[in-house]
């Protein structure tokens, strides 16, 4: 037997193969019936129960297919993994982008964010998807959200989960705003623009996968 | 004394104190591997495994030997994607490693970026289970998460290095911690081998980590091997499968006995095998 390795980090028998066969989707080739006999060596280490007889395992198996899983309790929340899935998303679970909002005053000044095809959360904490970092006058936490309703092609501006007054055109907000292009909004001391991509001009389309 | 005559033999030649290593005729430490992987009775292979530096001794000598497998969750989405990414992002910490620095630290960290890489494909719907060792100037560090195995066959006698992950060993731990010692009910439990960590959950903050190397002895055999194998073979057939001559014999016999068993649901094998000579 000649000792090979494949770039996958795979060691086979070369004078077998002419390549790797766990690289075929580790569907060991072999042929069990003719090497069965072969692999069963002669050897005095049959103490317990001896060669060919492998015993019970230590866990009795149950009578039915066991596929690893997580247990009940394992739920996935959406803001712990980091991106979530959108209201519509390409191949691969990438969401497109629908706006964007431009820092005109304050600590982030000509920065620009990034709106996808959800609800955008804003705030000053990494885990939000508009993070506005500067302002320790705006909470870690959701300070507002902007929506995009695919439906209507429509964003709406929402407040967020505290007592803070977000306000839209200088008007203070207290429930769901719809969003012209260039509509002007502030949270603490930070002003943003709000512009939109998705438009009378443009829209993804409606079907998943469809890119 | 004048006149007494000894035979005089000239004394042994002094061997330099530097050079020698410990007295054993082989010298240093190399390590022999063997691996076998098998689908058993299921549709699809979703366990993956690799080796870094296998073949290459003086690769081995500078950087070290790695062995990697990892068992995609079944039960979830795409298992041999996340056990692929698993594989290839532990042997390719590997290449980077600095061995001078904390090698526990650097196998943690790599679990976690394989783990936040699965999280980012399949977004906490998908797994994998992980074991590595790392075997390095003739000590091993390990990581594993979830419940595949670590064994060690040291002195003719099998030991299980890593400890399994699941709901099972979650829930015997809090019946201790409450006082009990009865698991009746937890052994009853349909889900007790559900794993509760794994490559690609949001927030994995623990792995089984070594984190003082063990030192390796010649005749030392390490198998690193999917639940396969080491939830469809019995410890003591185990044990004789790694009493063989060699990682190739410790393979077939492995194998073997997975095949005579015959179990109606034999779920994909794998297993990597070291064995250590001088």
């Amino acid at each position: 037997m000649a000792q090979a390795r494949c770039a996958n980090g795979h060691i086979y028998d070369s004078e077998i193969y002419d390549h790797c066969p766990y690289c075929d989707r580790g569907n060991s080739s072999i042929d069990f019936d003719s090497d069965f006999e072969k692999t069963l060596p002669v050897t005095g280490n049959t103490g317990g129960y001896g060669y060919g007889m492998p015993g019970p395992a230590e866990s009795v198996r149950p009578e039915v297919i066991k596929k690893t899983t997580a247990p009940s309790d394992y739920v996935v929340k959406q803001e712990t993994v980091g991106h979530t899935t959108g209201v519509f998303t390409f191949k691969g679970g990438k969401e497109p982008v629908v706006g964007w909002l431009v820092c005109v005053k304050g600590e982030d000044f000509g920065k620009d964010y990034r709106l996808l095809g959800k609800t955008n959360t804003i705030g000053r904490g990494a885990s939000m998807d508009v993070q506005i970092s500067g302002d320790t006058s705006i909470t870690s936490d959701v300070h507002a959200k902007i929506d995009y309703d695919s439906e209507h092609n429509d964003f709406y501006l929402l407040p967020g989960n505290n007592k803070n007054t977000i306000y839209l055109n200088m008007e203070p907000v207290y429930s769901a705003k719809k969003l012209e292009a260039y509509a002007r909004m502030r949270f603490g001391k930070t002003e943003l623009l709000f512009v939109p991509f998705c438009c009378e001009r443009f829209t993804w389309p409606m079907e998943n996968g469809d890119n | 004394m004048a006149g007494a005559q000894t035979t005089v033999k000239s004394a042994p030649e002094k061997l330099p104190k530097t050079s020698m290593p410990p007295a054993s005729f082989g010298g240093k430490m190399i390590y022999v591997v063997g691996n076998i992987q098998g689908v058993g009775k299921r549709e699809q292979q979703e366990d993956s495994f690799g080796f870094g530096n296998a073949l290459d001794t003086g690769a081995i000598d500078r950087q070290g030997l790695m062995a990697v497998v990892a068992d995609g969750m079944g039960g979830m989405k795409n298992g041999k994607l996340a056990s692929d990414t698993a594989v290839s992002v532990i042997l390719d910490a590997f290449r980077r490693m600095d061995l001078r620095s904390s090698i526990p630290q650097q196998l943690q960290d790599a679990a976690i970026a394989a783990g936040d890489r699965v999280l980012d494909q399949l977004q906490g719907s998908g797994g994998s289970t992980l074991v590595a060792g790392l075997f390095y100037q003739e000590m091993l560090w390990t990581v594993s998460v979830g419940d595949s195995y670590i064994f060690l066959l040291h002195d003719r006698k099998l030991v299980r290095l890593n400890h399994s992950q699941n709901v099972l060993s979650r829930d015997s731990l809090e019946l201790i911690m409450n006082g009990s010692m009865d698991r009746t009910e937890v052994l009853r439990s349909p889900e007790k081998d559900a794993i509760t960590h794994f490559l690609g959950m949001p927030g994995l903050d623990e792995t089984d980590l070594l984190r003082s190397p063990l030192k390796l002895s010649a005749g030392d055999v390490l198998m690193f091997c999917s639940d396969g194998v080491g939830g469809f073979l019995s410890e003591r057939y185990i044990e004789e499968c790694l009493l063989e001559r060699t990682p190739k014999e410790m393979c077939d016999a492995l194998e073997a006995g997975l095949r005579s068993r015959d179990h109606k649901y034999q779920d994909n094998y794998t297993a990597l095998v070291v064995q250590c000579r001088r």
